[in-house]
């Protein structure tokens, strides 16, 4: 059995004659360690599938795992990154980054020494003082991270993270993305719906469709890991996810691709 | 610059008031004990200051009639703002609590805070009990009900957030919704500051021995309109300076919680 098991997991919404299903009958293993990025149009459910396996959002029908276990609720063993970075307002980066650790008994002098430790890995040392407003948006997301890696999460779930970020910003903060996939080896599960951010980032690239969502194709990146995003491989692997994506028509199973 | 023309505002605004007052009172041949000049008023306000007014029922002087309101005022007020908040925390987190209770405020709502001022006089008799109790009704339901909505529509990303740090219903309360909705709790509070500050006289004119709002009624009754100018001068000013108080910690929140400001961005964009 794989670390996350998604098994036939319908789920829907709304109730009566409104229901709408916004994913069906949908499958999937990942292992442990593994960097999935979840790629589709809008309405393809992918944000639905991530809050589903994160524990927000309530499947119909079918199950999902993790290491086991079937999920419920969510966990602060399971960090959910959001666009909108959910930092509060009223708490310094220091005190945002100390949030999650406040729930475990840990002495106040170690919370803040290891916040600062946090703060310091996503750069921004020096920081510890300003509110997030003080911040960009860049900079923003760097604190939920670090906040997320304070509570030294198993999984990092990750919804459309830089959609709302510049594109130099964006590459600098795929680039960290990596390292700390590589370095502190996390499970990565990453919604996006940048074809060149998947293929940079990923192990492999879940792609979804539409009308309900539903997993239409797998491309497996076989690409060495941090390649140059300009190299002729890349391009390759890019524009097969492009086509893959603009796929009319419905196969029973899903397509593997390896890229 | 922007201060030295709200100054001139200011005194150009009192120049014409208090000019416009002495015609009048000079010209239209109104009985100046009725309607006194400004000068009157004033040395009023020192009688008022040194000895109280004179003949009158108290022999407390003006600042010791302050003390009372206050007092009163902030007894009601603080209570009020405490019960409001923390009763408009519970209602907003359990919307289908506060279901069956709304009907019932709002019927309560309408009423003038004046109203009920008969009722508790029969209930619990003249003195501080009246006054209280209307300071505390005119601040309770803004509060209340500005509480409960902010609950209700606070961003849901921050109870994304709390759940996803499995806090309990209390931390979530305590942590997340109390200090998110704060800076519209500090509105309403800011709102039902001055309207406590109006009530606060109606309170004191019935049976009250003491207040400003007893100042008030105790000149009318000793025909001393330039004590009772120089009462009602007083509740304007004293009301005045709570309300900026109050909008000076208003704002201080506000930049704090990052509202209402330019937002800062680093050069090059990170």
């Amino acid at each position: 059995m794989a670390y996350i098991e998604i098994d036939h997991v319908t789920t829907t919404y709304g109730n009566g004659k409104n229901v709408v299903t916004a994913l069906e009958d949908v499958s999937l293993s990942i292992e442990k360690g593994e960097f999935i990025c979840l790629i589709g149009p809008s309405g393809c459910g992918k944000t639905t599938l991530l809050n589903a396996i994160a524990g927000f959002e309530k499947i119909s029908s079918g199950s999902i795992t993790i290491d086991g276990k079937p999920v419920t609720k969510p966990r602060i063993e399971y960090i959910t990154i959001f666009q909108n970075y959910g930092l509060l307002p009223w708490r310094t980066v220091q005190k945002n980054v100390e949030f999650g650790m406040e729930k475990r008994r840990i002495p106040k002098e170690d919370r803040s020494e290891a916040a600062r430790r946090y703060i310091k890995q996503v750069g921004l040392e020096g920081f510890e003082d300003r509110y997030p407003h003080q911040l960009s948006g860049g900079q923003q997301q760097r604190v939920a991270i670090a906040r997320a890696l304070a509570v030294e999460p198993d999984i990092l779930f990750m919804d459309e993270p830089f959609g709302a970020l510049d594109a130099i910003t964006r590459m600098k903060l795929q680039d960290d993305v990596m390292e700390l996939s590589k370095t502190e080896k996390k499970t990565i599960i990453f919604v996006t719906h940048d074809i060149e951010e998947a293929v940079f980032l990923a192990d492999r690239i879940i792609i979804l469709g539409a009308d309900p969502g539903h997993i239409k194709g797998i491309a497996t990146v076989q690409l060495s890991k941090g390649h140059d995003r300009t190299s002729d491989v890349f391009i390759q692997g890019r524009d097969k996810v492009f086509e893959l994506l603009d796929m009319k028509h419905r196969t029973e199973d899903p397509i593997e691709y390896y890229i | 610059m922007k201060r030295i023309i709200s100054i001139k505002n200011v005194v150009i605004s009192f120049a014409i008031l208090l000019l416009l007052w002495q015609l009048v009172s000079t010209f239209s041949g109104v009985n100046p004990v009725l309607f006194p000049p400004p000068v009157k008023v004033l040395q009023a306000f020192r009688e008022l200051i040194a000895t109280g007014l004179k003949g009158s029922a108290s022999d407390t002087a003006l600042m010791g009639h302050i003390a009372a309101s206050l007092k009163r005022f902030l007894t009601g007020y603080i209570a009020s703002a405490v019960i409001a908040i923390l009763l408009g925390l519970i209602f907003g987190w359990f919307p289908k609590v506060f279901a069956y209770v709304n009907p019932v405020i709002q019927v309560i709502r309408p009423i003038a805070p004046v109203a009920w001022l008969p009722f508790l006089v029969l209930l619990v008799g003249i003195g501080d009990v009246p006054a209280i109790a209307i300071i505390f009704i005119a601040g309770f339901f803004p509060i209340l009900l500005s509480t409960v909505t902010a609950v209700k529509s606070m961003d849901p990303i921050y109870l994304k957030v709390a759940r996803n740090f499995n806090l309990n219903q209390s931390q979530t309360l305590r942590k997340i919704v109390f200090p998110s909705v704060f800076p519209q709790i500090i509105a309403s509070l800011h709102q039902a500051l001055s309207t406590c500050w109006i009530f606060l006289v109606s309170g004191e004119m019935v049976g009250a021995q003491s207040g400003l709002g007893f100042l008030i009624m105790d000149s009318k009754n000793c025909i001393r309109a330039d004590a009772l100018l120089a009462t009602m001068i007083t509740i304007g000013v004293i009301g005045l300076l709570l309300d900026i108080l109050i909008g000076v910690v208003e704002k201080m929140i506000a930049k704090k919680w990052g509202l209402g400001i330019v937002k800062y961005v680093n050069e090059g964009g990170e």
